[in-house]
């Protein structure tokens, strides 16, 4: 459809009502946020948030809301009145995505039914090789009750967000499909009879590594790469034969905003976080392979895939997959993020608050991409049996004998040294086994695929805009300098709101400004309003949409 | 409007706008490369460059460009950026000459159109056009394949003497008038270039230029004391 045909973003979105899950994440924070700044004509965003240990929904929800700087853009424009303003538009939802239903009433769910227009599913477990007795009810029942609840509605679609390494070890060129049933190893495999292996696996006995070391090796037999990967691929497959509109927009490693909330806003540890702070260690051998892509998009590029893809969700016209993703159209190789890694330091530690052995040293001392499997003079595993066998020699030295007779008296101090190098060594020992596991969590991704993800319906998307939509929601990835981006805004952003996360901080907040932030349940009812697309509610198919 | 031939000014950064600074630009390349490894080896190469710059005739001074550079290969055009950018601040900004921005400053409100020749690099010395105002810098530049340098310097090298016929092709390309023109050189490989314009003058200059100077009667202007 030509865009003079097409209703704009605005006119798409103006009084939809949506429910939108994981908002107290990274992505669906800046969606919210992002959302209610363009497009404050929305009718209702309902956020469901689950009640934390110390405080309700409502209550976390509006912490957020007052502190985290995602919502400082909103706060400015709104200022006294932003309470006001989000009351209007937004009601907190308290629920859960691991229940059927979502946690939500049976009253709840009828009140919701006539007017909901689509479940955008940001919620889910991001970590690696987390206990599947967690990641399984978020990732994959998690999916399953968001399609449950969607289906009670009269015409909610669902966008759910996973991730593009969904892939697996089927790498290479990788389109925007899904096919429910079909392993990333080209396997085909029971989708159902799936589930049931994820539940029991989840269920399992024995400690969390355990279950963990099993859930992985299932995974792989499948050619999925780990416990994350795993459940949300077989979410998408569960998800695909659901009888509700679905469409699954997939990011590529999510990091620093270009342009919203502002340049630079990051959270919680993503992928490049913790590779960029051991690169700032003395560390130098990086196992890596330099021209394997690495797939890097801002988080507010991946905000407005998000949008576009839902109002084409909403029009009926949305693809199956979109993929969020730099590596087809605008991509960088991973020897340069290493480069480009080095000189950020390098630019970074060249200031005044470097310590003097990082400006001196460290700064001097570039990582080089190495074979992961090559025994070179630093490789992990010999720097481990070195620290070993020195600390083992120390142990059985006999300093008192080897003294001559003069120097006597300095034994106890050189025994004392000697203990002290004892427990340097073990620290370094484990220390470098700790290095060994985390590049092993990573090696994947940075080292065995290379993976150049397809992006062509998400570039359909920004084609589709008007120049002044553009502006706002259009593509915004394909037009990244990388060298910019990386010693910029890449760089400073992660040190500035993660790094303080990797050394035992909080991730920073905006300072409190005024009384507490409390939403007011709005007087006017919301209104229904009839979809823009015809309701298809598909039966369950084993069968992919092509 | 006059429809004279606009006229220009020449300015050799070297010397007669920049003094000599504590390390060259090819050596800090070479010392800063990725490979802590080939940062020795490629400093061998700035090292004998650095030699044959003090030992040959001024003929060789475009090899000996070539070779000081040459120790760039496999340099990633990121680094390039990222090092010229720190050579700007650390050792081009420093030490820019108020003598040679005043005469920068003069030809511009006289004005000509303001040249700026140097041997650096463009990663190295673009910012420099517009710290000063110029019109038009030539400098040397790498020659990149994928995103790599391949050691070479691409044509035309700025190093060696600059001919009085490439000043006369540079003039006639632009529709400048020569004899209205001004040069600034500060070393004797400048003498060609400054032999070719109506208005030459030694900035500084090394006693090779300092003789030329006195047999042709050019100014000589001397920094502290003008």
């Amino acid at each position: 459809m030509s865009p003079s045909n097409t209703p704009s973003v605005a006119q798409t979105f103006a009084g939809r009502h949506l429910l939108v899950t994981g908002v107290t994440g990274f992505v669906g924070k800046v969606f919210l946020s992002q959302l209610l700044y363009e497009l404050p004509d929305i009718g209702r965003v309902d956020v469901l948030v689950r009640r934390s240990k110390k405080e309700g929904a409502a209550a976390r929800f509006n912490r957020i809301a007052a502190r985290s700087p995602v919502f400082r853009p909103l706060r400015e424009r709104h200022g006294a009145g932003y309470a006001a303003f989000l009351s209007e538009r937004v009601r907190v939802l308290e629920g859960d995505v691991t229940e059927p239903l979502c946690g939500l009433s049976d009253d709840t769910v009828a009140e919701l039914a006539p007017s909901l227009d689509a479940i955008v599913h940001f919620a889910g477990l991001t970590d690696f090789d987390a206990d599947p007795k967690l990641a399984v009810p978020i990732n994959v029942d998690g999916a399953l009750h968001v399609a449950e609840l969607a289906a009670k509605t009269e015409h909610a679609a669902i966008l759910h967000t996973s991730t593009c390494f969904v892939a697996g070890v089927n790498d290479g060129a990788v389109p925007e499909t899904l096919t429910p049933g079909l392993a990333p190893n080209q396997r085909h495999y029971d989708v159902d009879a799936e589930l049931e292996t994820l539940r029991a696996l989840a269920a399992g006995p024995g400690s969390a590594k355990d279950r963990v070391a099993a859930t992985r090796e299932r995974a792989r037999e499948l050619g999925w790469l780990n416990v994350y990967t795993y459940t949300k691929g077989v979410a998408e497959h569960l998800l695909a034969r659901a009888p509700v509109e679905v469409a699954v927009v997939r990011p590529a490693i999510v990091e620093c905003a270009l342009h919203y909330p502002f340049t630079g806003w990051n959270e919680g540890l993503n992928t490049t976080g913790p590779l960029l702070w051991l690169l700032r260690s003395p560390f130098r051998f990086f196992p890596a392979r330099a021209k394997n892509h690495f797939d890097v998009v801002p988080v507010d590029a991946v905000s407005r895939a998000v949008t576009l893809a839902l109002a084409a969700l909403l029009r009926g016209e949305a693809e199956r997959v979109y993929q969020v993703s730099t590596s087809s159209s605008n991509p960088m190789r991973m020897g340069r993020a290493i480069e480009l890694a080095n000189l950020s330091i390098r630019k970074d530690l060249g200031r005044g608050d470097a310590s003097r052995f990082e400006r001196m040293v460290i700064r001097f001392l570039d990582t080089v991409p190495v074979d992961a499997d090559a025994d070179h003079a630093f490789a992990l595993p010999r720097l481990q049996r070195f620290a070993r066998g020195l600390k083992g020699a120390l142990e059985g030295l006999p300093v008192g004998a080897l003294l001559p007779r003069p120097a006597k008296g300095l034994e106890k101090t050189l025994d004392d040294k000697r203990v002290w190098a004892g427990f340097a060594l073990e620290q370094a020992e484990k220390g470098l086994g700790r290095l060994q596991r985390m590049l092993d969590l990573y090696r994947p991704f940075i080292h065995d695929h290379d993976w150049i993800f397809g992006n062509q319906h998400t570039r359909d998307l920004d084609r589709a805009l008007s120049a002044d939509e553009r502006a706002t929601w259009g593509n915004i990835a394909d037009g990244i300098d990388w060298r910019v981006y990386w010693l910029d805004i890449l760089y400073p952003g992660l040190k500035q709101w993660c790094w303080p996360l990797l050394d035992g901080g909080d991730a920073p907040e905006d300072p409190a400004d005024g009384p507490p932030l409390v939403l007011v349940a709005p007087e006017r009812a919301l209104t229904p309003k009839p979809p823009l697309r015809k309701p298809a509610r598909r039966p369950a198919t084993q069968e992919a949409r092509p | 409007m006059s429809d004279r031939p606009a006229a220009a000014a020449f300015f050799r950064v070297e010397g007669a706008l920049l003094r000599p600074t504590a390390m060259s630009a090819p050596a800090y390349f070479a010392l800063n490369t990725q490979a802590v490894k080939s940062r020795l080896t490629r400093l061998g190469g700035v090292a004998i460059a650095s030699g044959m710059r003090l030992a040959g005739s001024l003929g060789e001074q475009a090899v000996v460009q070539k070779l000081a550079w040459m120790g760039l290969r496999g340099m990633g055009h990121d680094r390039l950026a990222v090092l010229g950018d720190e050579y700007y601040h650390r050792f081009v900004l420093p030490n820019l000459k108020s003598v040679g921005l005043d005469l920068v400053a003069r030809a511009r409100k006289d004005g000509l159109r303001v040249v700026l020749l140097s041997e650096l690099l463009d990663v190295v010395v673009a910012p420099l056009r517009d710290h000063v105002g110029a019109d038009e810098l030539l400098c040397n530049r790498l020659e990149m394949r994928d995103d790599e340098a391949t050691g070479r310097l691409l044509d035309p090298v700025v190093g060696g003497p600059v001919s009085g016929q490439w000043a006369r092709t540079f003039a006639a390309e632009r529709g400048l008038d020569l004899a209205r023109s001004q040069g600034f050189g500060a070393r004797g490989v400048d003498g060609l270039l400054l032999s070719a314009v109506g208005l030459p003058c030694a900035v500084d200059p090394d006693p090779r230029l300092r003789r030329m100077a006195k047999d042709l009667d050019w100014p000589v202007v001397q920094s502290g004391t003008r």
